[in-house]
This record gives C-alpha cells, sequence and structure tokens, in this order.
C-alpha cells in the first residue's frame, strides 16, 4: 500500500503545475446559504430506535469502554 | 420478437398494467426468479425482500385495478437500490416494520446495520408506488470503478461473467441489464451511475448537483454525491427523475428550484440544437472500438439536424488530480463516524483507543482505508493549502471552462468510459489505473452538472456508452439529446445475450 500511495500522490502532486495566482477556491458548486427555520420541535427517533443498532447497550445509554484509564 | 417480460422498459410495462394485460404481481416474480436464478452467477444483490414486494406489488394491483395508473408512471414497477440508500421496511399501512432490509454499504463495518430511517428517495418512489425488491452490491461506501471492492464479493457483467459491470453502482446497473429489476437507483461521486451505465449496455444518468435529495443516502463525498436512475430507456430515466426531483428540506444541499416535465422534453427532435465535442475527452488510452462507436453516435445526431462544434476544455486532464484530493479528503471526515460505538460493527477492546483502531482496521477495506489515508493526509496541517485550497482552485478552472463552452452549446457529448469493461482482477492492484476509468466523467462531477450515459454501440461485443452533459439544472436538454439519440441509432433493444437463456 506505501508505493500505490506513492504513485497516487505523484499523480496529484502535478497540480502544482497549474497557475491558480488569479483562482478562488470552489467548496461546493452551489450557491450555499444558511438554511434557517424555526426552532420548533418535530417528532424524531425514539430512543429505542436510535439506540436499536448500538453493539454495546446499558439501557438507556450506550455502553463505551473506558477512555482514560488511570495514571495516563 | 418481443422481449421477455423482465426485460422490457417502465414505458412498456406500464401501459400492460394500466390495460391489465399484467398484474404488478406477475411482473414482480418475473423479477425475483430473475434475482434467484442468477443469484450466484452475477452476485447483484445483497439482500432481497421477496414478502414485501410481493405485498406492494399485490397492493399496487389494486390501485391498478381502480384505475390509479394514468398519472403514476411508476405504479406497480419493481426496482431496486443501491446498498448505499438507507430503508426501513413498511407494511400495507405504511407504518414501520421491525427488521426490514439492511444496508451495508458493501462494508462489513455496517454488517447486519438496519436503519431506523428511511432514504428520500425510498419515499419518493415508496409514494409513486413502485415496488422495492431489495438492495444492490456496490463497491465499499461507493469507492470504485468496477464493483470489486465489495466486501461481499464482486458483480459479474451479465454480458460477460468474466468481467466487471462497472462501479460504483455495479449491483445496480447489473440488476438492470440482467432482467432482475426494471430500474434501479445508483449514486454518482465520479461517475459511479454513468460508468457502469455505459459497461452494461444500460441508460444512466448523474443529475445537477442539488437536483436529488441527499437524505438517506450514506456520505462519501458531499460536494460531489448525487443520486440517479439507471434503467432501459431515456424515457424510463426521465419518468424516474421526475419522481425523485425537487426540494427536500432535510438536505440542505437540495435547490429549491421548478422541476420541468421530463417526458415533454422528449420531443425527437435536435435540429437546432449546437452540441460541444470537447477534443480533451478522446484521452490517451482510450479503447479504439470506443472511440469509433461514440464518433458513430456523434455523427448519428449531426445527421439528425444537430450542429456538432468542436470545443476545448483544457483543464479537463486535471481532473483526476483534483478529483482524488477532494473526494477522499471529504471522505476522510465524512468516514470518522464510523466508530464501533453506536451502531456497526465493533471490534471490543477494553480501551477506547484500541475500540476504534480495532474496528475501523477490521471493518473497514484496503480501497476505503487508502481514501481515508490520502483524506487525512491532504487535510493535515502543512499540506492543507498544497493539497486541498489547491484541488479546489483547480475546481473552480474546470467549473469556469464548462460554464465557458455551455454558454455557446446546448450541451456536451462525450464517451462516458474510455474501455469496455475489463476483466474482473486485471486492475484491482494498481489504483491508478483503476481511477483512470473516471476521467470522463468525474470532471462532470467536479462542475456538479448533470450527465447521461446512453448505449452506442457494441466493441467487441461488450457496449460503450455516449455520455451527454449539460447545464446545472437543465437535465431537460440532455435527456431530449439521449432520447433522440436513442430512436434513431437502433440500440434501444440492447440486452445481454445470457438473460434470455
Amino acid at each position: 500500500m506505501q508505493i500505490q500511495l506513492s504513485n497516487i500522490l505523484e499523480a496529484i502532486e502535478t497540480l502544482r503545475d497549474v497557475d491558480t495566482s488569479q483562482v478562488g477556491p470552489t467548496a461546493s458548486v452551489i450557491q450555499l446559504e444558511n438554511v434557517m427555520r424555526e426552532d420548533v420541535a418535530r417528532p424524531g427517533l425514539t430512543r429505542d430506535a436510535a439506540l436499536a443498532n448500538a453493539p454495546l447497550r446499558d439501557d438507556p445509554f450506550l455502553r463505551v469502554p473506558t477512555v482514560l484509564q488511570e495514571g495516563r | 420478437m418481443s422481449l421477455p417480460i423482465a426485460d422490457r422498459t417502465i414505458t412498456e410495462l406500464g401501459a400492460l398494467l394500466r390495460d391489465r394485460k399484467l398484474s404488478a404481481r406477475e411482473l414482480t416474480d418475473a423479477c425475483l426468479a430473475r434475482i434467484d436464478r442468477d443469484a450466484e452467477r452475477l452476485n447483484s444483490f445483497l439482500a432481497v425482500e421477496a414478502e414485501a414486494a410481493g405485498r406492494a406489488a399485490d397492493g399496487a394491483d389494486a390501485a391498478l385495478a381502480r384505475g390509479d395508473g394514468a398519472d403514476r408512471p411508476l405504479l406497480g414497477i419493481p426496482y431496486a437500490l443501491k446498498d448505499i440508500f438507507v430503508t426501513r421496511a413498511l407494511d400495507d399501512e405504511g407504518r414501520d416494520v421491525a427488521g426490514g432490509l439492511p444496508t451495508t454499504a458493501g462494508s462489513f463495518i455496517l454488517e447486519g446495520y438496519r436503519s431506523p430511517y428511511a432514504s428520500s428517495a425510498q419515499e419518493r418512489l415508496e409514494a409513486a408506488g413502485a415496488i422495492l425488491l431489495g438492495k444492490t452490491n456496490c463497491d465499499e461506501f461507493a469507492m470504485g470503478s468496477s464493483n470489486e471492492n465489495s466486501a461481499y464479493g464482486p458483480v459479474h457483467n451479465p454480458w460477460d461473467e468474466t468481467t466487471v459491470p462497472g462501479g460504483s453502482s455495479g449491483g445496480s446497473s447489473t440488476a438492470v441489464a440482467g432482467g432482475q429489476a426494471v430500474f434501479a437507483l445508483g449514486t454518482d461521486t465520479g461517475g459511479s451511475i454513468r460508468q457502469p451505465a455505459s459497461l452494461t449496455g444500460t441508460v444512466g444518468m448523474k443529475p445537477t448537483y442539488g437536483r436529488v435529495s441527499r437524505w438517506g443516502m450514506i456520505a462519501f463525498a458531499s460536494s460531489l454525491d448525487q443520486c440517479g436512475p439507471l434503467a432501459r430507456s431515456v424515457r424510463d430515466v426521465a419518468l424516474v427523475l421526475g419522481t425523485l426531483a425537487g426540494h427536500d428540506p432535510r438536505d440542505s444541499t437540495s435547490v429549491d428550484t421548478p422541476v420541468p416535465e421530463y417526458a415533454a422534453a422528449l420531443t425527437g427532435e435536435v435540429k437546432g440544437l449546437r452540441l460541444g465535442v470537447p477534443r480533451e475527452y478522446f484521452v490517451a488510452g482510450m479503447e479504439p472500438g470506443v472511440e469509433g462507436a461514440v464518433r458513430a453516435g456523434i455523427e448519428t445526431l449531426r445527421g439528425l439536424g444537430a450542429e456538432i462544434v468542436d470545443v476545448s476544455l483544457p483543464s479537463t486532464d486535471r481532473g483526476l488530480a483534483t478529483y482524488y484530493i477532494i473526494a477522499p479528503a471529504e471522505a476522510s471526515a465524512n468516514l470518522a463516524r464510523f466508530d464501533g460505538v453506536r451502531y456497526g460493527l465493533t471490534a471490543a477492546a477494553d480501551e477506547l483507543w484500541a475500540n476504534y483502531t480495532h474496528t475501523r482496521g477490521s471493518g473497514f477495506g484496503p480501497e476505503v482505508k487508502r481514501r481515508i489515508m490520502l483524506g487525512t493526509y491532504a487535510l493535515s496541517a502543512g499540506y492543507y493549502d498544497a493539497y486541498y485550497v489547491k484541488a479546489q482552485q483547480v475546481r473552480t478552472l474546470i467549473k469556469d471552462e464548462f460554464d465557458a463552452v455551455l454558454e455557446t452549446v446546448d450541451a456536451i457529448l462525450a464517451p462516458t468510459s474510455p474501455t469496455v469493461a475489463f476483466k474482473i482482477g486485471a486492475k484491482v492492484d494498481d489504483p491508478l489505473a483503476m481511477y483512470l476509468n473516471d476521467a470522463c466523467t468525474l470532471p462532470v462531477n467536479i462542475a456538479g452538472l448533470p450527465g447521461i450515459s446512453v448505449p452506442c454501440g457494441l466493441s467487441d461485443g461488450l457496449p460503450v456508452g455516449l455520455q451527454v452533459i449539460g447545464r446545472a439544472f437543465d437535465e431537460a436538454t440532455v435527456l431530449r439529446v439521449a432520447d433522440a439519440y436513442e430512436r434513431a441509432a437502433g440500440f434501444a433493444d440492447l440486452r445481454p445475450p445470457t438473460a434470455h437463456a
């Protein structure tokens, strides 16, 4: 995979040759504007539905392995 | 001689359904029989829901019997969804049914995942009365051009089972070409609808970015992804697009602009249209048989009265490098959510960091890992300007060139893929060679424009696609050109020889 990544990087580095001194960046092709809506409650997923795919459950929570171990 | 039921178009089948010469149940059973017969041979479906499809077909038959079909062209038509769309099952009353179809994105990391909500695409097609058969195989997280990156094995092209069906929507293209679904949805980030359509002799369209809601489509590269149909005729694609298109407040990049009556645009007339042929699209490495078929297609349109104009898109050869910075960068951010905590695979460890690394290390395949690494590298401090910002600047150049050319012509004609379907395994060890499959399609995503691939003949017995690219939100002209071509060219009945066996 190291060689493959090097080859890909070599190919994408050819962009260096393009003169972009007068060009702005495009992050999105459509004119993005903030989308506003009224701040009202709407029906969403029930807790059960939201947790149904969790690999480790401890209702009504998700169970997560230890985040910080002592001494670290 | 007329084609078997399972191989016909929405347009033909819709007429038979409305005249009650065929029931939705019979049609659905014909598709399910093909899915079943070719399950191993083609490997195009990851999940099939025969019972739910049967129930939906009976519902459609009841509606058809009431005469509901007149303004509902998809009523009773069986279809398949690429396994990138999240799905949930509904009962006859439209209520959620527990244990619906799984959604895997072709990845082990989502094995067994069942979505608690439906994609907009599923909702809209369900409301239109179309019948969901199942979920189609695809490259993992839609990253690939051959469907060989699926965790669930490659899909085989029904034209020649030793070749690929294209990708990443290879299960969808095979389902449509192989008579397993009358139409299917795919997603297209760099060509993933159009290239598999080209390689399987089907019609596939990527709409303008913002035309169709991405709600419920598992994100790969959010500024490039679009969803669209694969079908057996341009008219069929127009019918499905008309159902999918339109504003959706749940996707803030979906654009609130009127959706025209696409079928009305299919006049068969191209007289007076100016169609540009960009010389940079006839690239080195293009197969002579492909170039010949595409150039013959262009001549057909000239013969129909279109004015063919030589145009130039000079930054075309920068498209690949630009794409392989922007798409992995966005993917690396989008795929951070697969952490083994909230859903999907978890490789349990006694500590959170190990949980992440084991889950992601064992859950993602090599291509996905490659792209996450490329993307995080391109976004990392110190390289951000040299890679990511640079690619966004070149993106501006590519888009500006398209916009300038499309001020002088009504649409652009180009090859879809530089080659016909290649052998399974031929390019798996050379990612760069694989990426070159999309050289003619990915600039269209970079610019956010609509593009369609329509069959333009065979080379070495395998299908070739002609690409029509249009102005933003002008799918109507793209469809009009493709439909006029399809009617004149005589390839509309192209089907894989094995389909009728």
